[in-house]
């Protein structure tokens, strides 16, 4: 038996009724927001009543290893005693072929990684109205949100023109193909102008918004449910889900020209309309332009003047990963409170120029260390070490993920320093660019924090080995 | 550019991975079994339409 793990996005209309939005596969929810949203014992009983002992599982490391590492504890918990045989398939980030696994009445195959030979990857999750023609085509539309299409398969057009407040946009619009930027917003100030002005390259739906999410919450939310397809028949096995709210409240004002002209609203308000979880479709590793590394005399460094063979401090961690692979440096972990013994400043070497990412987003990060004068700003997908007194073990962090009441750097003498703000922060222009240098043997570098004689060490991982969007 | 960000060129900021108070908390989740089931209804539609054109 074959199953294919999907997620499928709702909204809440004014109504009060939820309304289907898109589905996907590739799909991944917050290592946090597992244990309390999936549960595994549907999947469970339908290997029991199939007489299934086998589990295979094909995934991406990069993306689904929190949801595995679940499964495989739920595989070994009482509900899954019956399974014998736990096999995992890896496929690379890239990969839109997953291997094929050979089927057999004693094994139930679970696949979360996309595969563009399945119409229901490569049709229905790929590409987002999709499902939405196909509601509309079976008299079903009103289980879904209103949409606009206008393309190679017709014109399909069912939105409503009555406007939200102003403050809040009108319509969301979606590349027609899933791109890294495929989401926008639009305040609608003609609706008899705007579906020609942007059926070229996107799909449009009504932006829909309940009352309470204005009059009492002051955000935006969504809805996300987990579930198998499995069998030729695609039976549904639900495993759970959540509502998800955006990251920064609803503004009390949208700044746009008063000149009657349809407007999509600019980058910075992404994570005001949306509820996506914070991620970077880039590569934003590293520190921001107004940053320094730290040479292995203490120099502080920009990106410039970092080129192959220049020594760059260091600091080496006994015991973590010697890898770049991403998911395998994310995982690790050390309890307690001490950093391993014989942590400490060292130096290796940049085996490449400095890596510039221009910065194409509104967005970075910044910590400020209790006692420096100046904060440290970083790109999203920064890999911090700090040490955690909640969970009480040390790790590499993503930025969003600090929580300055519990999380703590370091210094040179391996005592920990508070971390007296950590802030996600939007930028009204995309500005500036991030940067980074891959180093050897020792892969972590060190920011310079100039201001206080750089006892205090804020350190992060080089670049992971290079990966690309899978579609 | 120099240090720290000049705050015009700021729109907003926020504080990353704030402790549950249980207000609503911007960018965390929660939700309802009523919730979950009339999102598994319409889960299980779309597929079942899915199969039914593709059949």
């Amino acid at each position: 038996m074959k199953g294919t793990l999907l997620s499928f996005d709702y909204v809440r209309s004014p109504e009060g009724d939820l309304k289907f939005i898109e589905m996907n596969t590739d799909t991944t929810i917050a290592a946090d927001q597992i244990e309390p949203s999936i549960n595994w014992d549907g999947l469970f009983t339908v290997m029991q009543d199939i007489s299934a002992t086998k589990l295979d599982v094909i995934y991406k490391p990069e993306i689904h290893q929190p949801i595995v590492n679940h499964l495989s504890a739920s595989a070994m918990s009482p509900s899954g005693s019956f399974i014998t045989d736990f096999t995992h398939h890896k496929e690379d980030y890239r990969s839109i072929f997953p291997t094929a696994v050979e089927d057999a009445a004693d094994k139930f195959i679970l696949r979360l990684a996309y595969d563009d030979n399945a119409i229901l990857d490569n049709t229905y999750c790929a590409t987002g109205h999709a499902p939405l023609q196909l509601l509309n085509e079976y008299n079903s539309s009103s289980l879904a949100v209103p949409f606009f299409y206008s393309g190679s398969e017709g014109e399909v057009d069912l939105l409503t023109t009555s406007s939200n407040s102003l403050n809040i946009p009108d319509l969301a619009v979606k590349t027609k193909r899933d791109t890294w930027d495929a989401l926008k917003f639009v305040k609608v100030r003609d609706w008899s102008t705007v579906k020609g002005e942007l059926k070229e390259d996107y799909f449009l739906t009504n932006y829909l918004i309940h009352p309470s999410s204005e009059d009492t919450e002051n955000a935006v939310s969504s809805y996300r449910s987990y579930g198998i397809a499995y069998g030729g028949g695609l039976n549904y096995m639900p495993l759970g889900g959540f509502q998800q709210y955006s990251q920064f409240s609803i503004p009390e004002v949208l700044d746009l020209a008063d000149d009657g002209m349809n407007k999509v609203l600019d980058n910075k308000h992404y994570y005001e309309y949306s509820t996506s979880t914070i991620k970077s479709k880039q590569n934003y590793n590293g520190v921001f332009t107004t940053e320094r590394l730290l040479a292995a005399d203490n120099g502080a460094l920009q990106a410039s003047e970092i080129n192959t063979g220049q020594a760059m401090k260091g600091f080496h961690i006994p015991g973590s990963p010697d890898t770049e692979d991403k998911a395998t440096y994310i995982a690790w972990r050390h309890v307690g409170k001490s950093l391993p013994a014989n942590s400490g400043v060292t130096s290796s070497v940049a085996v490449a120029a400095s890596k510039v990412y221009p910065n194409i987003h509104n967005d970075l990060f910044s910590i400020h260390p209790s006692g420096s004068t100046e904060p440290v700003y970083i790109g999203v997908d920064a890999a911090i070490i700090t040490y955690n007194s909640g969970s009480d073990t040390w790790a590499y962090r993503a930025p969003h993920q600090i929580n300055q009441d519990l999380d703590y750097i370091f210094n040179t003498d391996s005592e920990l320093v508070p971390i007296s703000s950590s802030q996600h922060i939007i930028l009204h222009q995309p500005t500036g660019s991030f940067f980074t240098v891959d180093i050897e043997t020792n892969d972590n570098l060190v920011v310079d924090t100039a201001d206080s004689n750089n006892e205090i060490v804020i350190s992060f991982h080089n670049p992971p080995a290079k990966i690309e969007p899978p579609k | 550019m120099n240090k720290p960000i000049d705050p015009s060129l700021i729109y907003r900021s926020k504080q990353t991975a704030t402790s549950p108070t249980g207000e609503v908390e911007l960018g965390t989740s929660k939700v309802t079994y009523e919730d979950i089931q009339e999102m598994n209804v319409i889960s299980e539609k779309i597929l079942s339409l899915i199969v039914q054109k593709h059949s």
